[in-house]
């Protein structure tokens, strides 16, 4: 093995510029894939984060509800929230557990009522504090104080209105048994934090219970573990299951809830397709480069042949030729990929705001996107350069162990 | 078409007043649609009306029963206010023209009712606002074919069949049952441009008030919520009562 290292080192060195050529293919490819990797794991990961912290580890609903969440059935509730939260809390592994009501309702600054639509979160302000953080993202006014009739919309919502700090306007949603239901809280605060939080109004939870007439209940409650862990949380979701004091509610981890379980495939897919992009096109270079050395070594290698290289060992000798480079390339790869990433992580790529607005309301999407470098896509890196460099390297090396000596000699007359 | 709604939370299903005895008796000749949408739109006449009825709106679930008083002056003017129950009292609607006017007691707001809300049904019912709003003739709306005769209730109907004439009018299509003696449209059946079925709409108890016929029973399913329907049924009902212009004004809205 030291003999082939040898060799192979002493190859590379035969036609510098052409390994070190082929050693920067690879260094961007594996770099590419690293930034790639990194931003993807950035983006998604942050708003996985941001689902599971906002939408509960594990949230309790009406089984009911669950099987027809699509049409919003608001009776299909927990009719008595205190009840399930101690239910919850007593359950270990559990660290809290929040009310939440989430109804649709027209919202009218003016007269006119019928075409501004918003999500309504109704929640405890603790809640609010500790879990969706938004007293830290307010940009206008103030948080809810917990007095009756007061709303915290989100900044689009409130631009969509037209509305400032002080305005008074109108929700128009409906009871849990379909009669209309109005509230007219004054707006005491703008927040902004993502493309989700952006588009919705935040009134006390209170209220939200006398707009949907479901006084003392929730159409959630939202329990929180000390991990977002899947395996973490599927214990303490079965335990939650069995508790006598919450029959009729179904828990439901983070993870298995839309868009997650969609979402999830598709961001595996995006980083393998860019992964086998890559792949595929530093290893035509890996392919070219070797293919030359092996045309270029015919003559050497039927001598080493007639001297007793095994083919096999032909074969080995162009592997682990390519293998340094694509190691050296790799560990490249990585310093470079893992540097652009570092920067992308602290400073980020800021959207337009108008460009965020025309986002999907359904993720919690932020105006800055971070990646986020991780050991794990920079030993990517390195892996997937020596994994390059061996494939592409396949066929050429393949060829060389098909050399015969005499044929070889012969032609090197 | 549902001028014949209009009325009805103007709670006046409007007799027809019955001056085609052809018709009426007509046994075996079919009457031409003309003259079935012209019964039915002169039955829709009236000067004033008032009156109180209940609504009850079925989901399947829980039934919620609510209680109004209604006001109508002509075609365009139309008032209601509901008394019951206490949740929703005081909360108003005012029709003046092709405008929608809602007074919201908890709120003491008057919003003018748009966009998308026309759609929704008037406090979850099967009845859209958009439904409340239609008062053009049905003779102006729609070109009409009487397709044969059959048979609703143990009562024998002449079945027509109406095509909007323009795409502005909120059924497209509808298919009628209307009562060979009275010419009361016992059932409607109202379809989407795309031929899906919209509504059904049903009248029932029949009575002669003031020379007029009308339906002190209505039944409304709304065909995309499953399971559910709503009945309307007329408690009192005059017609050509003194009504006060402050009625139909935004000032009679915000008059608690």
């Amino acid at each position: 093995m030291t003999m082939l290292i040898r060799l192979a080192l002493r190859n590379a060195r035969r036609n510098v510029r052409r390994t070190l050529l082929t050693m920067a293919t690879v260094l961007i490819g594996t770099s590419l894939v690293v930034l790639a990797t990194a931003w993807l794991d950035g983006i998604f990961g942050g708003m996985m984060s941001a689902i599971a912290e906002t939408s509960g580890h594990i949230r309790l609903v009406d089984t009911d509800y669950l099987e027809r969440e699509e049409l919003a059935p608001l009776y299909e509730n927990v009719a008595d929230a205190d009840k399930a939260i101690a239910a919850a809390r007593s359950v270990d592994g559990v660290v809290a557990a929040y009310p939440r009501i989430l109804t649709g309702a027209l919202l009218a600054k003016g007269e006119e009522l019928g075409e501004d639509f918003g999500l309504v979160v109704g929640a405890s302000p603790e809640w609010y504090a500790e879990r969706l953080k938004g007293p830290d993202h307010i940009i206008a006014g103030a948080w809810l104080t917990g007095k009756k009739d007061e709303v915290v919309l989100g900044r689009k919502l409130a631009k969509q209105l037209d509305v400032q700090v002080g305005d008074e306007v109108l929700l128009l949603g409906q009871t849990q048994y379909g009669s209309m239901s109005d509230l007219a809280p004054t707006v005491v605060g703008v927040v902004s934090a993502d493309a989700m939080i952006d588009n919705q109004a935040f009134v006390n939870l209170a209220d939200a219970q006398w707009m949907l007439d479901m006084d003392g209940g929730a159409l959630e409650v939202l329990v929180y573990a000390d991990s977002t862990d899947g395996a973490h949380l599927a214990p303490i979701a079965e335990k939650l299951a069995a508790h006598p004091d919450l029959a009729g509610i179904t828990p439901q981890p983070w993870s298995s809830r839309e868009p997650i379980p969609t979402m999830m495939p598709m961001v595996d897919g995006m980083s393998g397709f860019i992964a086998g992009l890559v792949l595929f096109i530093t290893s035509l270079a890996i392919f070219n480069t070797m293919t030359m050395s092996v045309m270029e070594r015919t003559g050497e290698i039927g001598v080493m042949r007639a001297m007793g290289l095994s083919r096999p060992g032909a074969i080995a000798l162009f592997a682990v030729e390519s293998g340094i480079i694509g190691l050296l390339g790799g560990i490249g790869g990585a310093i470079l990929g893992g540097a652009a990433g570092m920067y992308l992580e602290v400073y980020g790529v800021t959207l337009d705001e108008q460009l965020l607005d025309q986002m999907a309301q359904t993720f919690p999407m932020k105006q800055t996107f971070y990646a986020d470098v991780n050991a794990g896509n920079l030993t990517t890196a390195v892996v997937l350069g020596i994994f390059i460099a061996l494939f592409g390297a396949l066929l050429p090396a393949w060829r060389a162990g098909r050399i015969q000596p005499v044929t070889a000699m012969k032609a090197r007359r | 078409m549902f001028r014949t709604l209009v009325l009805s939370f103007g709670l006046v299903l409007g007799g027809i007043t019955l001056a085609a005895p052809s018709v009426s008796h007509a046994e075996e000749a079919l009457p031409t649609a003309a003259e079935l949408l012209k019964a039915m739109d002169s039955n829709l006449q009236y000067d004033t009306r008032s009156s109180t009825s209940t609504m009850v709106v079925d989901d399947g679930r829980r039934p919620r029963t609510y209680k109004m008083v209604t006001f109508g002056r002509g075609e365009d003017e139309a008032a209601i206010e509901y008394v019951l129950p206490e949740r929703e009292k005081g909360t108003k609607m005012l029709k003046q023209g092709d405008q929608l006017w809602l007074y919201l007691p908890r709120s003491e707001r008057v919003q003018k009712i748009s966009g998308h809300m026309m759609r929704q049904g008037m406090m979850g019912s099967d009845v859209s606002y958009e439904d409340l709003m239609a008062s053009d003739s049905f003779e102006d709306q729609y070109a009409a074919e009487v397709t044969g005769s059959d048979t609703i209730e143990g009562r024998k109907c002449w079945k027509l069949e109406a095509k909007a004439k323009d795409d502005t009018v909120t059924y497209p299509k509808r298919v009628m049952w209307i009562d060979a003696e009275t010419l009361m449209p016992l059932k409607q059946e109202l379809f989407a441009l795309s031929g899906m079925k919209m509504k059904t709409w049903t009248m029932g108890d029949i009575r002669e008030v003031e020379g007029r016929q009308v339906a002190y029973k209505m039944v409304i399913s709304d065909e995309l919520k499953q399971g559910s329907h709503t009945t309307i049924t007329v408690d009192e009902v005059t017609f050509g009562v003194a009504l006060e212009d402050e009625v139909f004004s935004r000032r009679w809205l915000e008059r608690r």
